[in-house]
C-alpha cells in the first residue's frame, strides 16, 4: 500500500473560517513530499487529517480505498511530532513497546528493535530512560518507535523545530538514512525551506490554507508558480517588480527591458504585470554592458561562505532589488550594471499568479 | 573612546562557575556581536550588565563610573529578551511607555517619545492593540521600541531574532540594523547570538564566547577573513571551517606539511616559520569547488553524508580518509553519487599551530611568495 489521495479536503475547526480549503493532491508510492508553508498556513491540519485525526469535508483515499471509516490505528501509518513523545522507561523499551501486540517471536522483535537502532545510531544508549535524554536524542527515539511496526506511510510534524539548532544536521542526516533504506511514503511537514528541499523530492507550498504549487523541488525553486512561493523560498526570496506594457516594451518607470515575444498578446491586453526573479541569477558587472541596467549599489550585507547581498537602487530610485553572489569588486555607494537574465525572469499577474502561455 | 568596561567578572553558581574572568571594553557607538553557543553564558553576562544579577567578582564601569553596586533602574541600560515578555494586559502604547512610567517621566513627554519610536519602527497602527492580537515579528518589534524608548547608553539585545521564523528574520535583521546603524542613534549595542551570520552581517565589533570565557575579541570582518585561532575559525563560519590535523615531513629535499595523501602543501620555503612537529591547517567550506578550474587546483576525494539544500546554497557533510569535513556550494544542488571529489587552491589554506590553537599564517606557495 501507499498511495494517498486528497480530494477536495477542506476542513474547519470553528466553522466559520477554513484551515485548508480544496486541497487535491497525490502522494505516490514510496515517496518523499514536504508540506511547506509559514505558520497557519494549515500544513499541520493537512497532516492530522491524512493520520485520521480530523474528519475533513472531501475525500480521503489510501491506495483507491476511501478511510472516511477508517479510525487512525487501522491507517497504515506512523507519526512523529513536533515535541518527542518519549514513555518513561528504557530507550530500548521504547522501541520494543508498538511490538507489544505483534505476533512475531521475542528474537525477531529484539532483532528488529536492533536493526532500527542501529540505522539511527542508538545503540549506545538503549539502557538509558528515554525520559531523561536531551531533545535531540529523545526524537531519534521518537522516530525509532514510528519506525519499528514498518508502517508503509511515515507522517512527520515539524519533526525538528524543538531540537537546538547545532543538533539538527545529525538529525536530517538520519532521517535521510532512514529514507534510503526503508521504502516508505514520507510527508513531512516544515516551515523551514532548507528542510523541505533536502529532505523531499516533491513540495507543496502552503499558504492560508491552500496549494500554491505542489511540484518538484527544482521546479518549486526555478519556476515559482506564484509570487508568494518566490519570496518564500529563498533567503532573500525573489525580487518582485511592478511593469507595465509601454511601446512594446516592459517599463519599469527609470528603465525597460526588451519585451517577451510569447507573452505579447497577453500583455498588450492587460497592460500590468509583475516581474520575478531571484537575486542569485541577477548578472553584475562593475563596467557598463550594451543593454544592461545602471543600478547604484545601495548597501551590502556580508553573509559569509563567500556570499554578500547587494541592495540596489535604480537610477531615479524608483526600484530596489537584491543581488546574491560573490561580487568581490563591489562596494557601497557603486554604480553597476545589471543584467536580467531571459530565461531566468518570470512575469506575473497582477494577482501574483506566474503567466504561463 | 570605551563606554563600558568589565574588568575580571565571574559569576559563580554553587561552585560552577558561569562566567569567569570576563575582561572586555566596548566602544562608544560600536556595534558589538556576543557570539556563543547555547550555554556559554551570554544572557548572564548581559543580566550582570543591566543589574538583575550581581557577579561574584569583578567590576563593571560604564563612562568610566564604577556601577557594579548600582541598582538596574538606576543604569542607563536597556535589554531585549529572545523571548520578548510584554506585559499581556497592557496595549503596546503602555507596554512601550513602562520604562518611562517607572523612570516617573511627565505624560508629555512619554507620549512623544513613544509615538516618536513607534513611527521609527513603522508600528504607528499596532499602538491601540494589545500583546495577543500580535504576530511574532510585531511583537518582538514591540520589545524591541520598549528598549529604544529608553533612554540608554548601553541596548543589550539577547538574541531578538533566534525565536522569529527564517523569513521574519531575514527583513527584521535588516530592519534592526538600519534602525541601529541610522544617523541620530547614538546608543551602543551589545547584542548577543549563537548565528555568526548575524554576528557578520550586522556588528563592527565581535566577541566570542565559550564556556563562560572569552576566546577572542576584535574587529568582526577582518576576523573573519583572517581568523585570530582555531576556535574563532570553528565559530565563525557555518558550516565550520574544515579543519585537519597534519605533520611536517620531508621528502629528499622537500619539506611538507602532511594531513593526508591528497591533503599535502610544500612549505620547504616556509620552513624558516613552521618549528614545531604538528599544525591543523584550516579551509573554509565555500573553497571547495566542484570543477577543476586550473592545472594547480588540488583534489580531495570525499564521501557525501549529506547535501542540505537552499537556494541560496548547499551545506555538504562530508568525509575524508574517515574525518568528517564540510563544504559549501553557492547554488542550490543535489547529488546521487556519494564518493565525491572537489578541488581547492593551497592558498586557501590556513596553518594554526596545533599546541596554541593560534594563526602562524595563510599558505602562500612559491610562485606567490615571489609576487
Amino acid at each position: 500500500m501507499a498511495r494517498i489521495e486528497l480530494k477536495n479536503i477542506t476542513y474547519s475547526y470553528n466553522g466559520e473560517t477554513n484551515a485548508v480549503e480544496d486541497i487535491n493532491l497525490t502522494f505516490s508510492k514510496e515517496g518523499r513530499y514536504s508540506l511547506l508553508g509559514p505558520s497557519g498556513c494549515g500544513k499541520t491540519t493537512l497532516l492530522k487529517i491524512i493520520a485520521g485525526l480530523l474528519s475533513p469535508q472531501g475525500e480521503v483515499l489510501f491506495d483507491g480505498q476511501g478511510m472516511r471509516d477508517t479510525p487512525v490505528e487501522d491507517r497504515d501509518i506512523a507519526m512523529v511530532f513536533q515535541f518527542p513523545v518519549v514513555y518513561p522507561m528504557s530507550v530500548f523499551e521504547n522501541l520494543m513497546f508498538p511490538l507489544r501486540r505483534k505476533k512475531m517471536s521475542k528474537k525477531e522483535k529484539k532483532e528488529r528493535v536492533l536493526q532500527i537502532s542501529a540505522l539511527l545510531e542508538l545503540e549506545p544508549i538503549l539502557n538509558e530512560r528515554a525520559n531523561k535524554l536531551g531533545p535531540a536524542d529523545s526524537q531519534t527515539v521518537a522516530l525509532g518507535r514510528a519506525l519499528i511496526k514498518g508502517a508503509a506511510v511515515l507522517l512527520l510534524d515539524e519533526p525538528l523545530s524543538s531540537i537546538e539548532p547545532e543538533k539538527r544536521t545529525l538529525l536530517r542526516i538520519k532521517i535521510k538514512r532512514i529514507q534510503e533504506e526503508e521504502k516508505k511514503l514520507f510527508i513531512y511537514v516544515t516551515h523551514d525551506q532548507l528542510e523541505a528541499l533536502t529532505l523531499s523530492d516533491k513540495i507543496a507550498v502552503m499558504n492560508d490554507g491552500r496549494v500554491l504549487q505542489f511540484d518538484s523541488k527544482e521546479k518549486i525553486y526555478d519556476r515559482p508558480a506564484n509570487l508568494f512561493v518566490g519570496y518564500f523560498i529563498g533567503s532573500p526570496g525573489m525580487n518582485i517588480l511592478d511593469g507595465e506594457l509601454k511601446e512594446g516594451k516592459l517599463n519599469f518607470e527609470d528603465f525597460t527591458l526588451p519585451a517577451i515575444p510569447r507573452l505579447q498578446g497577453y500583455l498588450e491586453q492587460h497592460k500590468k504585470f509583475k516581474l520575478g526573479v531571484r537575486p542569485e541569477y541577477l548578472h553584475v558587472s562593475k563596467e557598463e554592458r550594451e543593454e544592461w541596467i545602471p543600478f547604484k549599489c545601495d548597501e551590502i550585507e556580508e553573509k559569509g561562505r563567500g556570499v554578500r547581498i547587494l541592495y540596489l537602487k535604480s537610477e531615479n530610485n524608483q526600484n530596489e532589488i537584491k543581488a546574491l553572489g560573490t561580487f568581490s569588486d563591489v562596494s557601497t555607494g557603486d554604480k553597476v550594471w545589471i543584467q536580467f537574465p531571459r530565461d531566468k525572469v518570470r512575469i506575473y499577474d497582477k494577482k501574483g499568479q506566474q503567466i504561463t502561455i | 573612546m570605551e563606554i563600558l568596561r568589565l574588568e575580571g567578572i565571574e559569576r559563580k553558581v554553587l561552585r560552577k562557575k558561569i562566567l569567569q574572568d570576563i575582561s572586555i571594553e566596548v566602544k562608544e557607538q560600536s556595534f558589538t556581536a556576543i557570539l556563543g553557543p547555547v550555554g556559554a553564558g551570554k544572557t548572564t553576562l548581559f543580566k550582570i550588565i543591566a543589574g538583575s544579577i550581581k557577579p561574584s567578582k569583578g567590576k563593571i564601569y560604564l563612562r568610566g563610573k564604577d556601577i557594579t553596586n548600582l541598582p538596574p533602574q538606576k543604569r542607563r541600560v536597556a535589554m531585549v529578551f529572545q523571548a520578548f515578555s510584554l506585559y499581556p494586559n497592557l496595549t503596546v502604547y503602555e507596554n512601550m511607555a513602562s520604562p518611562l512610567r517607572a523612570a516617573r517621566r511627565g505624560e508629555s513627554e512619554i507620549r512623544e517619545k513613544v509615538e516618536t519610536q513607534a513611527e521609527i519602527l513603522r508600528m504607528g497602527s499596532l499602538l491601540d492593540k494589545h500583546p495577543y492580537e500580535l504576530s511574532g515579528g510585531e511583537g518582538q518589534r514591540v520589545a524591541i521600541g520598549r528598549a529604544l524608548v529608553k533612554e540608554a547608553d548601553v541596548y543589550l539585545f539577547d538574541e531578538p531574532l533566534t525565536n522569529l521564523d527564517y523569513k521574519l528574520r531575514e527583513s527584521m535583521s535588516r530592519e534592526l540594523k538600519d534602525i541601529l546603524t541610522a544617523e541620530g542613534f547614538e546608543g551602543t549595542i551589545l547584542y548577543a547570538t549563537p548565528n555568526c551570520e548575524e554576528a557578520l552581517s550586522m556588528s563592527t565589533e565581535t566577541i566570542l564566547l565559550q564556556e563562560g570565557k572569552v576566546i577572542w575579541g576584535g574587529p568582526t570582518l577582518e576576523s573573519y577573513l583572517m581568523p585570530p585561532c582555531i576556535a574563532f575559525a570553528k565559530n565563525f563560519s557555518s558550516p565550520p571551517m574544515n579543519l585537519f590535523e597534519c605533520r611536517l615531513t620531508r621528502e629528499g629535499n622537500e619539506l611538507y606539511l602532511y594531513a593526508s595523501k591528497e591533503i599535502k602543501l610544500n612549505v620547504t620555503h616556509l620552513k624558516g616559520l613552521l618549528h614545531e612537529n604538528g599544525y591543523i591547517l584550516g579551509l573554509q567550506p565555500h573553497v571547495l569547488y566542484t570543477e577543476k578550474k586550473g592545472p594547480e587546483m588540488m583534489p580531495i576525494t570525499v564521501n557525501l553524508t549529506l547535501a542540505e539544500i537552499t537556494p541560496s546554497g548547499t551545506m555538504l557533510y562530508l568525509e575524508h580518509e574517515g574525518k568528517r569535513a564540510t563544504g559549501f556550494l553557492q547554488f542550490p544542488q543535489d547529488f546521487k553519487e556519494k564518493s565525491l571529489q572537489f578541488f581547492v587552491y593551497s592558498q586557501d589554506f590556513f596553518i594554526f599551530s596545533k599546541q596554541s590553537g593560534e594563526l602562524i599564517m595563510k599558505y602562500r606557495s612559491v610562485h606567490n611568495g615571489k609576487n
